[in-house]
């Protein structure tokens, strides 16, 4: 027995010990070569701290995938490259670009951009960034693993002096302005890259720009930190905090439950759930604006009995959107019909309307041929589509059409719907500041199936009209566009559009200085208490 | 015994590549487009196919497994298809963690539950025995995110006593703690109680207490020992399944583990993080049960004799 307890005592040892070489070489590992101060994050003291600090701690439901800006394409890793990293041209709250290291950019003809950058802009090392910088930024955006269609329009990049470049592009584009705001399009200090790329190491492991802040340390599956760069450019963004603590909490109800306890200050997204409690909270805020999500339900337009224009339409007024919020989002939604979300560039109120009318809708079926309804199957992947889904059967069984439920795992979910193994599939789409790549993937024939187009929607004036608004450099004419589109395609009833739900931040009422982002590019450098 | 434990050890490499076989062939059996889950619905379609080509899943899958296990050879785990890091580095940041969590929540079990699971089975039928046993139930099967939750509320929202989550100092560590220990500390015992039942019907117990020895000393010194092969086989089993099956207590306690990586490199089809992760399993599991045989020789000097 005394063996036995001798074993264990010898094994709680060697935990213990192999626990905090795993700590330390963490440390180690955000350390190298970023040139800042290292030091472990938190401590007990750190959780109980109170609310008041100079350091934001914010709540995020995952980490990041990379600091690399050109090795990622998700939310959670552009709330840090976001920061780390400047771009050239920035997007205000009313959905404008203005520059940001752009001093001011012109178009010399439709398909050739004269840059001129801001003088004296640091990098965290020290370094001034030139247009040397932006040129090898951008060719090696070109070949980026996660994110090269930022940069496909372009075709050179020609560099004239310290301050001056030429964007030279392939063809005419409209997304060139947007895709610079991309957080994949941070500028990256040639110099650095060089002397990193010859030690073998890369932005993961020491990442810097010349944003806001600099980077402080990354606890993979833990949080990262970073904090305020004194020598920022821009007075008007630099940051009112000293640092910003992203903590990694992937249970929603834990998150909100240490936003309750002071252990966060900010907490990114919460759960519908949870939305009245905090409002209900005297010490919490919650933080909403209209967002850019829709979330649909599709039909594959190429396949009995949805390649009838009168049975998508019978489906737009059979589904009862106000139920289907409730169980959803907690009635934390609004029923929407069009086709792009509210707060995008790119939004006209051009879409048909199709009010909840089973009279109507029972007319149409009748007409094209179903008045006994029929029977399909609806695919769907993640939560709460599966909500969603036990709705709308209901509300479809009352015309006699049954829908059988499919949920899998989203992997699968991309590949059966894009391979068009679907009658009909509920999903969601966010878009970003860019317009095209919005329209483009989900109504164009070039991205049928796994582009994007899961209705397998082919109609060739929209195709055309999708490539003039991407290069047309009439305004008016984009907007035209865009109208007609939105209007053709909810004509055609390709999707039953469901809803759509403001986007939220929850926080400590007494921090300052936040406006919640439509796309979910929050920016944190304001926030102070 | 030293003959014994190389072999063992040697019984490894078999294990190493059956696992990493059928956990491979699995993974690429299964529908849907890594390059696609990587850069999402909205990512051209030249993009997705450039990833595709640029991570080589175009090549045949033999050809791709045959890669994988050369590079296993040299003790490389292969690059993360999702962030692009090396695997083993992915790996090692986050094992500790889980690691820890398991090792203490397997402490706290035992602790509890090899005690509790005696004065079970010394006194059965017993009020105490009534209770511990309702207990173990409960144990068994009250869901861990579930009990993670409850706890967060209680000692963390309304006492203050600890942090409702992280992996910052011993205070951080009591509440994930419980919540995984809760589980196994019901089966331990379950185990240790059945186990002992057994053993104090046993002849030499009955003589023992016959020659006048005391009760304490028939338990401690007679009975305990020879009813622990059992257990100990349990708790084997249960930290095995501690360190691959935290998952959920991982995200509820926002503890950085492995379990939670795992999780998210299944559903991101990320195949050299899936193996790398199992493998790292795989052979804790196999070394967790080698500890496991050598303690029944200090145990049952009788099977120490085996070993030889």
């Amino acid at each position: 027995m005394k063996k036995l307890i001798s074993a264990l005592l010898v094994g709680a040892m060697c935990v213990s010990l192999l626990a905090a070489c795993g700590g330390s070489s963490d440390s180690g590992k955000s350390d190298s070569g970023s040139g800042t101060q290292t030091q472990a994050a938190g401590g007990d003291d750190s959780s109980q701290a109170p609310a008041g600090g100079s350091v934001i701690r914010l709540g995020i439901k995952s980490d990041i995938t990379s600091f690399d800006p050109q090795n990622h394409n998700d939310t959670i890793s552009a709330y840090a490259t976001r920061h780390i990293y400047s771009n050239l041209v920035r997007l205000t709250p009313d959905n404008t670009f203005e520059g940001n290291l752009a001093e001011s950019w012109d178009y010399k003809d439709d398909t050739t951009v004269e840059f001129t950058l801001k003088a004296g802009v640091k990098f965290h090392n020290g370094e001034t960034l030139t247009a040397e910088d932006v040129k090898y930024t951008l060719e090696r955006l070109k070949t980026s693993p996660k994110v090269p269609q930022l940069a496909a329009m372009i075709d050179t990049v020609e560099v004239v002096d310290d301050t001056h470049f030429i964007v030279h592009m392939s063809e005419p584009s409209n997304a060139l302005i947007s895709s610079m705001n991309h957080s994949g399009a941070g500028i990256l200090c040639k110099s650095y890259m060089e002397e990193l790329e010859a030690k073998g190491e890369t932005l993961d492991s020491a990442p810097m720009g010349s944003g806001p802040y600099k980077f402080k340390e990354w606890n993979p599956g833990a949080s990262f930190e970073l904090e305020k760069f004194d020598d920022y450019f821009d007075p008007a963004t630099s940051a009112q905090n000293d640092g910003l603590l992203f903590k990694v909490i992937s249970e929603e109800s834990a998150r909100t439950i240490a936003l309750e306890n002071g252990e966060l200050d900010m907490s990114i997204d919460p759960n519908t759930t949870d939305a009245a409690r905090i409002r209900d909270n005297a010490n919490l805020e919650l933080d909403e604006c209209e967002s850019t999500l829709v979330e649909y339900f599709c039909m594959n337009t190429q396949k009995a009995p949805f390649d009838k224009k009168e049975v998508r339409q019978a489906m737009n007024y059979a589904i009862k959107k106000d139920d289907v919020i409730i169980a959803a989002v907690d009635g934390e939604g609004e029923p929407f019909d069009n086709y792009i979300g509210k707060a995008a560039i790119g939004y006209y109120d051009t879409s048909v309307k199709y009010e909840y009318n089973p009279e109507k809708a029972k007319e149409l079926l009748a007409a094209a041929g179903y008045a006994d309804g029929f029977t399909f199957t609806c695919y769907l992947a993640t939560e709460p589509r599966s909500r969603i889904a036990t709705i709308i059967q209901a509300n479809l069984a009352d015309l006699g059409i049954t829908m059988e439920i499919e949920q899998m795992e989203s992997a699968t979910f991309f590949e059966k719907t894009g391979n068009g193994d679907h009658d009909a599939c509920l999903t969601g789409w966010v878009a970003n500041a860019e317009p095209d790549n919005t329209y483009r993937p989900l109504f164009t024939s070039a991205n049928v199936g796994s582009g994007g187009n899961r209705a397998f929607y082919v109609n060739e004036e929209v195709d055309r009209l999708v490539d003039d608004a991407a290069t047309n450099r009439d305004a008016a004419a984009v907007q035209k566009d865009y109208e007609t589109i939105l209007a053709t395609v909810s004509e055609d009833a390709i999707w039953v559009p469901i809803y759509t739900k403001n986007m939220m931040v929850a926080r400590n009422k007494d921090l300052q200085g936040f406006t919640p982002s439509p796309i979910n590019m929050h920016d944190f450098y304001g926030v102070h208490y | 015994m030293h003959k014994y434990v190389i072999k063992r050890l040697l019984m490894l490499i078999p294990v190493i590549i059956g696992v990493s076989f059928l956990v491979f062939f699995i993974m690429s059996l299964a529908p849907g487009d890594t390059a696609r889950t990587i850069l999402g619905e909205d990512a051209p379609i030249e993009a997705v196919e450039a990833l595709r080509e640029e991570l080589g899943l175009n090549d045949p899958l033999p050809v791709r497994y045959a890669n994988y296990m050369l590079d296993l050879l040299r003790g490389d785990l292969g690059t993360s298809y999702k962030s692009g890091r090396p695997v083993f580095g992915e790996i090692m940041a986050r094992f500790p963690a889980t690691l820890k969590l398991a090792f203490w929540g397997m402490v706290f079990a035992v602790a509890l539950s090899i005690p509790i699971g005696i004065l079970s089975a010394t006194k059965q039928y017993s009020a105490l025995d009534s209770v511990s046993m309702v207990f173990a139930l409960l144990g068994v099967a009250t869901p861990n995110f579930w009990l993670g939750l409850m706890l967060i509320i209680g000692f963390s929202l309304h006492l203050g006593w600890f942090p409702s989550g992280g992996a910052e100092g011993w205070r951080s560590l009591v509440l994930p703690v419980i919540t995984l220990g809760t589980g196994c500390m019901a089966n331990i015992t379950r185990t240790t109680r059945s186990s002992m039942l057994e053993v104090v019907r046993q002849d030499y117990i009955r003589t023992a207490k016959a020659k006048g020895v005391s009760h304490r000393k028939v338990i401690n010194k007679h009975a305990l020992k020879n009813a622990l092969i059992p257990v100990v086989t349990v708790i084997g089993l249960q930290f095995g399944q501690l360190l691959g099956g935290a998952v959920l207590t991982e995200a509820v306690f926002a503890w950085p583990g492995l379990g939670t990586f795992l999780v998210n490199s299944i559903k991101a089809k990320d195949t050299p993080s899936v193996l790398g992760c199992v493998i790292i399993f795989s052979i804790c599991f196999s070394i967790v049960n080698l500890v496991v045989d050598i303690l029944y020789a200090f145990i049952d000097p009788r099977i120490k004799s085996k070993y030889k």
